[in-house]
């Protein structure tokens, strides 16, 4: 196997090779390797300044046209499969009795959902009444309150205040079929979500729909834009009622400023960075109310490293205040996965017994932690009674 | 280690140039690869992973000296002992002892010991890979396999345990030669003679090794990958929502996840280790093709298969001590490998034992055969069945690795529980669920890897084969076509490395 060539010309076409690899990579692989060095150092791309030249550049337009050709390909690699399987299905594995069943649960879907909007419109109709009836009864305590100036008349309308302001948040995580659950997040929900899915399918009769991808964040949109993706995602499925979203171990970087393509970027804590930070927390929270969805927001538990605790600490503080202000809910894992000083804990005591709840890496979670998230956000929930699935 | 990091990428040329000009020196090559090793070590691990290999070097490195320089046969085996039982004792520590972190703590808490035990035990970077060379070393020089003009001197010796090549993941590189660890060609190769050599190193098959290197990327970042994410995971996280057919892929799925993640990841190192006249132990040899456990252990993870055969089994007494004690040798050895892969815990325990269970019946069933007079009369001992015709053979193998993929499926659980929920959903789903849509092509696409595996595990071979009769000048160009290729279908990011925690 040995080259039959001296060893220093082997050497020297070996390292051209080796070079020319590294060369084709830049140029072909520009885009991708980009935004990597964005995400990874959060600088301007060095090499970015090539861009101005259309031979450089034409390696962009090739790679997105190899990515589509793949796309395609194994799109209609996908369509023949599923073709393959549903002959095999209907000729094989399901019987009569099985469309029957399916065709019935279809229809009664469908009356739940027709059930589930007329329900919705009524409870809107009779929310506006209410909320009419408590401002006129505001308006006119109010006056009471200035008029007679009683102290004692004023709690009890901050606490009727409070009293709606509690049922709209017990109303807010009202989830049942056919009602749909978005998940959202980075590699941590990536761990969450399949037992997410599996209890609510299984448990409750409740579909779910998990788009979670590692490495992703709110502060590298050209990389992964996660408001277009929710907001997408929302429209084509209107049967999504409520967001659980998991964002934030992927963002305390300096970003890109929105505003000034390729100029400086926004340093990490610094109050022009929260204003767009909290900017694209507001952006997905009012959108998906805007289509009647809840969003509850799962904060990032405490991390082992202690910068990147730190890190967390801040812009935890950020999103809770940022979702809480637009009327979402905020679920804080860090007061989940207490560590001895509040801070980062690899195991904790669940029912008697010391459970490991995060990875070797001190970001992710174990199986167990996993588990134990996905209950706790369960509990959030207002579910119907279980219903026993298979 | 980021051995597959567009960093890497970049930066492997330009340490080949610097590697490469100096060929007439092979001792400031040494230098190099030490160098660059804990470089990226302390890069890619930590700080504290640097120290610890260069303590446990240090540590070595004194034992031999101290070993090699006693008159007495008894203090030669005194500092063995020693040397031994502390590397035995510090790969226990980093392994299981996070599990008693926190009670550990609060007994300090409570003395009034206040004292912050966080972060602290977790294992360090490569920790058991060196471990492994270093009693290998340390066994070698007690024999007098190395003598003292032999020795590595301290540098050497740190480039040897902590190579960036293999120290994440092996393949373990013995100093020494061992039976059945040979490089790509069948040569032995063990790493001293490469280390102590004066002769200038060349690159060793460049085309072949790119093809290796290629290949090696195909395995861990595309197959493994897109395994998981559409055969594997989603069924493992929800097995009683899918048909059996569904679960049969995803428990054989997860098999062959494992095999092109780690023999994915070997085929790389090997590949680069020949760029740099470097040849490193072949770690798996087609193992989804072994008639029975035994021959599956002679071709998966061979250098860790070897090590516990010549470190554990072997000094146990090995099969010299009579038929039974034969079997408990060989449950031991199969439980501590098993133990070994995992942390602190009963299942990676368990998948050892079960492996060497099969074993021992696999012994049992061949003394018993031995007992039909015409079969003793052939004078063959072993392979039975598998001996009685190909359809036979092929049954063997089929048995095999459903054996073995029965056996992985305790590695990705969390409790026992789920590997009942598992199999209850392989009998059970059968009727009225749907299969999944991947599940009947990927089922047809295992069938067909498996009938070409014997010529496709030669693939590396034959493309470098197929890549002479092209133009020197084109042949980077195709290289770079199969390396987009890869890129292109891989699942975005930079792949995790499953058996970098074991």
């Amino acid at each position: 196997m040995a080259s039959p060539r001296t060893p220093s010309l082997s050497t020297l076409s070996t390292l051209v090779s080796l070079v020319f690899l590294a060369l084709a990579s830049l140029w072909l692989m520009q885009s991708p390797i980009g935004i990597y060095y964005q995400q990874t150092y959060h600088r301007v791309y060095p090499l970015a300044v090539l861009e101005e030249s259309e031979i450089w550049k034409s390696g962009q337009q090739i790679w997105a046209g190899l990515n589509g050709a793949i796309d395609d390909a194994s799109k209609s690699l996908d369509a023949d499969s599923v073709k393959l399987t549903d002959d095999a299905n209907q000729k094989f594995v399901l019987t009569e009795d099985f469309y029957r069943r399916e065709h019935q649960a279809k229809l009664e879907e469908e009356n739940q959902r027709r059930a589930a909007a007329e329900l919705l419109a009524r409870q809107k109709q009779e929310a506006d009444t209410n909320r009419l009836a408590a401002e006129a009864r505001q308006r006119q305590e109010q006056a009471e309150q200035e008029a007679a100036q009683d102290a004692r008349s004023r709690a009890l309308a901050l606490e009727a205040q409070q009293r709606a302001e509690e049922q709209r948040r017990a109303n807010y995580l009202i989830i049942a079929p056919p009602s749909k659950v978005f998940m959202a997040g980075d590699s941590l929900m990536q761990g969450i979500a399949p037992y997410l899915l599996r209890t609510l399918k299984t448990q409750y009769g409740i579909e779910g729909i998990d788009l979670s991808k590692q490495s992703t964040g709110l502060s590298y949109p050209s990389s992964f834009n996660w408001p277009e993706t929710i907001s997408r995602t929302i429209l084509k499925d209107p049967g999504i009622r409520l967001l659980v979203i998991m964002l934030g171990p992927n963002d305390p970087w300096d970003m890109p400023d929105p505003a000034i393509k390729g100029g400086k970027f926004l340093r990490f804590k610094t109050p022009e960075w929260e204003t767009v930070y909290r900017q694209r927390i507001a952006g997905i929270i009012q959108s998906n109310a805007a289509h009647g969805v809840s969003t509850l927001w799962i904060g990032a538990p405490g991390m082992k490293a202690s910068k990147l605790d730190g890190q967390m600490i801040w812009l935890m503080q950020i999103v809770q205040d940022e979702v809480e202000k637009q009327g979402a809910v905020f679920v804080d894992t860090r007061k989940l996965l207490p560590g001895d000083n509040v801070g980062y804990s690899d195991s904790i005591i669940l029912d008697g017994k010391n459970t490991k709840m995060r990875s070797g890496d001190g970001i992710h979670f174990s199986v167990a932690g996993q588990k134990y998230l996905a209950q706790q956000i369960l509990d959030k929930l207002h579910l119907p009674p279980p219903v026993s699935a298979q | 280690m980021g051995l597959i990091s567009i960093e890497f990428g970049l930066g492997f040329p330009i340490f080949f140039l610097l590697y490469w000009v100096f060929r007439p020196r092979p001792d400031i090559q040494n230098i190099l690869l030490t160098l660059a090793s804990l470089l990226l070590l302390g890069y890619y691990g930590s700080g504290r992973a640097l120290a610890c290999v260069v303590i446990f070097t240090v540590l070595v490195y004194l034992l031999t000296k101290a070993m090699q320089a006693s008159p007495s046969a008894r203090a030669r085996k005194a500092w063995l002992v020693t040397g031994v039982g502390l590397a035995v004792l510090n790969l226990a520590f980093w392994k299981y002892a996070e599990h008693w972190r926190g009670p550990f703590a609060e007994l300090l808490a409570q003395r009034g010991l206040d004292v912050d035990l966080q972060n602290q035990w977790l294992l360090p970077l490569g920790l058991s890979y060196y471990t492994f060379q270093g009693i290998s070393y340390l066994v070698a020089c007690y024999r007098g396999d190395i003598d003292v003009p032999r020795r590595l001197s301290l540098v050497d010796l740190l480039g040897h345990f902590g190579l960036f090549l293999t120290v994440t993941a092996g393949p373990i590189h013995r100093a020494t030669p061992a039976k059945h660890l040979t490089d790509y060609n069948d040569a032995p190769c063990s790493a001293l003679d490469q280390i102590k050599t004066r002769e200038p190193r060349h690159i060793i098959a460049p085309t072949f090794a790119l093809c290796l290197i290629l290949t090696g990327l195909a395995k861990k970042w595309w197959l493994s990958g897109w395994l998981a994410s559409h055969v594997v995971t989603p069924v493992f996280a929800n097995p009683s929502q899918y048909h059996s057919l569904d679960i049969f892929a995803a428990i054989q799925g997860f098999t062959l996840q494992l095999f092109f993640d780690f023999s994915g990841y070997s085929d790389l190192v090997v590949g680069m280790a020949l760029l740099l006249g470097l040849r490193l132990p072949v770690n798996f040899r087609a193992p989804l093709l072994a008639h029975n456990l035994r021959e599956f252990w002679n071709r998966w993870h061979i250098s860790l298969s070897t090590w516990i055969r010549d470190h554990i089994y072997l000094p146990m007494g090995g099969s010299r001590k009579g038929f039974v004690r034969t079997q408990i040798n060989l449950l031991v050895a199969m439980g501590l490998s098993g133990a070994w892969h995992g942390g602190y815990g009963w299942k990676f325990a368990l998948w050892g034992l079960l492996h060497g269970a099969g074993l021992v019946l696999l012994n049992i069933g061949d003394r018993l055969l031995a007992l039909i007079p015409g079969w003793r009369g052939s004078g063959r001992k072993r392979d039975f069945i598998a001996s009685l015709g190909l359809p036979a053979r092929v049954l063997s193998v089929f048995v095999t690795v459903q054996f073995v993929c029965f056996c992985f499926v305790l590695f990705p659980i969390q409790d026992l529980n789920e590997v009942t929920q598992i199999y209850s959903a392989l009998v059970h789903n059968f009727h009225d669920i749907r299969i999944g849509p991947w599940t009947l092509p990927v089922l047809m696409a295992m069938l067909l890897l498996w009938l070409a595996y014997p010529k496709l595990r030669r693939l590396p071979e034959t493309c470098a084969a197929a890549l002479a009769h092209f133009p020197a000048l084109l042949r980077p160009a195709l290289i770079f076509a199969g390396f987009v290729l890869v890129v292109l279908l891989a699942p975005s990011g930079i792949p995790g490395f499953m058996y970098a925690n074991f």
